[in-house]
């Protein structure tokens, strides 16, 4: 929560991109940025770069899978204990 | 064994290997090597079978799984494990990437992110992330691959939530540089 950030400003929303990115902004404050960006070309260019490299990373690093000997292993530990 | 500890031992198995692939990929991230990110992920379910009974229901199973991986790895892994050599410690900026891409590309991008799109793959991406300092790539990893909120990942990391901020901050710096030197060898 930022207190002390103007949504209104294109610094102030650069500011809570961090905090955009990770979901941590209140309802109410991810609308004034939303708000923001619908009116400027720059800071949206910005953010939707932003938030299409986040879910490419999330994308290609949740493709990594535990490999099915550690599947077996792990289920064949707790069926032992 | 008694029709109880069967019981615990089921319930213990349907909450936790739903979440195999999670501790994997985290496993993977903080030792940077396979047999040990499989190591630890058996001995990390060991230990939360062992204390399933102060695991407080209507709490996030998955979070205190990592919590528990988290403290195994830094008791048991991490003095063998060696960090990366080559760590940038420059101080970044923000939309580095961004700004770099219109710089040297802005005449072949309809927008930048195609090029990100396109061009890096997992394996740039994990290699990039892999050679950030443990706090910052745990930070990313947590936040940006496994989707945590600041609350589980300081409470995962035992930090202050702003040390979370601070550190994710940082850490989406550094990696942006670090992906942009993958980025130029795959243009």
């Amino acid at each position: 929560m930022h207190d002390s950030l103007d949504f209104d400003t294109c610094l102030g929303v650069m500011q809570a991109l961090d905090d955009y990115l990770s979901r941590e902004l209140t309802p109410e404050e991810a609308r004034q940025v939303d708000e923001h960006l619908e009116l400027c070309e720059l800071c949206m260019s910005h953010f939707q770069f932003e938030r299409a490299l986040v879910m490419h990373i999330r994308k290609k690093a949740q493709e990594v899978r535990a490999p099915a000997t550690l599947r077996a292993r792990v289920l064949s530990m707790l069926d032992q204990i | 064994m008694s029709e109880m500890d069967v019981s615990r031992r089921e319930q213990f198995k349907e909450l936790a290997v739903p979440h195999l692939d999670a501790l994997y990929r985290s496993a993977m991230r903080m030792t940077r090597n396979e047999s040990d990110a499989e190591d630890l992920v058996q001995d990390t379910l060991l230990r939360a079978y062992q204390f399933f009974h102060q695991f407080r229901e209507g709490t996030n199973f998955r979070a205190w799984l990592f919590k528990i991986m988290t403290n195994t790895f830094i008791n048991q892994y991490r003095r063998r494990t060696r960090e990366p050599e080559t760590v940038s410690y420059e101080e970044g900026e923000d939309f580095f990437l961004y700004n770099q891409l219109v710089e040297n590309y802005d005449s072949e991008l309809g927008n930048p992110e195609r090029l990100v799109l396109q061009k890096l793959q997992y394996e740039d991406i994990l290699a990039a992330i892999d050679r950030l300092p443990y706090d910052y790539r745990m930070a990313v990893t947590l936040s940006d691959v496994e989707g945590l909120s600041y609350k589980e990942i300081a409470d995962v990391m035992g930090c202050p939530i702003g040390t979370v901020r601070s550190r994710l901050n940082r850490a989406r710096h550094m990696l942006q540089r670090n992906l942009w030197g993958y980025l130029q060898e795959a243009v």
